[in-house]
């Protein structure tokens, strides 16, 4: 073995050491409002098999890293990796694991949260969003920009309980307006709707870049949803402007420090650092001479 | 300083497999896997790092273990080429771990936007990042009718079937995965209007 490819799996097996050395999970205060427990939730998180990098069985020690209390796994038109996802998970500790759906129609995606199996995705709107309440979940307007909200009817905005407000693409100056303008449509037939903030976590993190503070009852899977349903969230992303009802933003305002994603640690950019320049080494030098 | 020999067939490809076919090299299975593992590694890694912004052991083995299959069908493909290649002057195994040596582009073009997405705040919006799959496409094309030229004996003809055969299977398991992961039917239905 040559020198040069030594040292590149010397440093790809410091940079994994230091990578698992470093790999803890923040501490976190329990903030409580108004009699009600603040969670940080993320529900729109893509898993492999799927359009996902992470395996759904890594995905809630992943979501304790990124100080997450509860995440959905919403494939496209599928469940079974939101049940793989719930399946593995510790139920006593760590955050919660809801099954999702990310439902791709032809004019709409809509993200199903606490349902069990897939809803057809080949009808209206209104249609999915009612089969999503058969099963006592809840309908969330995913990313509704142009291409992918066309199919809310009046109605269907109506029977939404949820919109994603906070969103990455929501920070872009150019589609920025499409998320206002979208809420603001919704509001006008349902003021109480919930302001959801998702990450759309895929393959280029970071999973709860954006966010939603849920004020619970209870910490448990009907407590989320019932939150939803209720409109009692308020959606972020990184550090900028919490949005949702103003009652609520004000509550969690005084909280804003407390409730932002932890930050990653020079020791985890060092390890990433070391890893990346270790596989461009041994991608050059190859296996063996 | 002499250059590695990957970077090499991936700058010289015709050049550097004739060197190689001239050595006198036994191909053995396990020298064909440890080049598809590293590419295994690589896009394993690579995704997991992408995704989770972390590199904890766990993480890092699990993102392998599912990634593998990119890997995999890349193998298959290269078995089924290879299989086509009825008077080719090399053994399978050595044919396979000459075709995973011609993976740099590919290795790169990962590792490169891996970079991009870890280390800066580089708006990368999807139109870039597709038009950039042409660079290790195109190159890749050019490694393979070389290594179809060299290390599968065949005449220029038939090099350029089996290239255009190994890119549109590779293509289409790309695309088959996508497709089968993201719901593109019904955004196909929606963009042609039905």
């Amino acid at each position: 073995m040559s020198g040069a490819r030594i040292l590149a799996v010397c440093g790809l097996a410091a940079g994994v050491a230091l990578g698992t050395l470093t790999d803890t999970t923040p501490a976190r205060e329990r903030i409580t409002v108004d009699g009600y427990q603040v969670l940080s939730g993320d529900f729109h998180v893509h898993a492999f098999v799927g359009d996902g990098g992470i395996a759904p069985w890594m995905l809630q020690r992943h979501a304790a890293r990124v100080g997450l209390d509860v995440i959905a796994i919403t494939n496209h038109n599928q469940t079974l990796a939101g049940r793989l996802g719930r399946w593995a998970a510790q139920p006593s500790s760590g955050p919660l694991m809801l099954v999702g759906e990310e439902i791709t129609g032809r004019d709409f995606h809509l993200i199903a949260v606490g349902i069990e199996q897939p809803v057809n995705w080949d009808q209206p709107a209104r249609d999915a969003i009612a089969d999503v309440h058969a099963q006592g979940g809840v309908a969330i307007a995913a990313h509704p920009l142009h291409g992918f909200a066309e199919g809310y009817d009046a109605i269907a905005l109506a029977e939404l309980d949820g919109l994603e407000a906070a969103h990455p693409d929501s920070i872009a100056s150019t589609s920025a307006p499409q998320f206002e303008e979208f809420y603001q449509r919704v509001l006008m037939r349902n003021p109480e709707v919930a302001a959801i903030g998702s990450s759309d976590f895929h393959t280029s993190g970071p999973m709860g870049l954006c966010r939603t503070y849920l004020l619970v009852r209870e910490r448990s899977e009907a407590g989320v949803v019932d939150a939803i349903r209720d409109g009692r969230t308020v959606g972020r992303c990184e550090s900028s402007r919490l949005r949702g009802r103003p009652e609520l933003v004000r509550l969690l305002e005084p909280h804003r420090d407390a409730l932002a994603p932890p930050d990653e640690t020079v020791a985890q950019h060092l390890a990433m650092a070391l890893v990346w320049l270790s596989l461009v080494a041994l991608a050059l030098v190859g296996p063996r001479s | 300083m002499r250059l590695p020999l990957d970077l090499r067939l991936a700058l010289s490809p015709l050049e550097t497999y004739r060197q190689l076919i001239a050595e006198p090299v036994r191909g053995t299975w396990l020298r064909a896997f440890e080049r598809a593992a590293l590419v295994a590694v690589i896009i394993g890694t690579a995704v997991t790092m992408s995704s989770a912004r972390r590199v904890p052991l766990g993480l890092v083995l699990t993102g392998i273990v599912c990634w593998i299959f990119v890997a995999v069908v890349q193998w298959l493909i290269g078995l089924a080429v290879i299989g086509q290649a009825r008077g080719r002057p090399m053994s399978v195994p050595r044919c396979l771990e000459l075709l995973f040596l011609g993976h740099l582009p590919w290795s790169l073009w990962t590792l490169v936007m891996l970079g991009l997405y870890t280390f800066t705040t580089l708006p990368m919006g999807l139109a870039p990042q597709v038009i950039s799959l042409l660079i290790p496409g195109v190159w890749t094309t050019i490694i393979m009718l070389a290594f179809c030229r060299t290390a599968l004996g065949c005449t220029p003809a038939r090099a350029r079937i089996l290239t255009a055969a190994h890119q549109a299977l590779t293509w289409t398991a790309f695309f088959a995965y996508v497709f089968l992961v993201s719901g593109f039917w019904s955004r196909i239905l929606a963009f042609v209007g039905a």
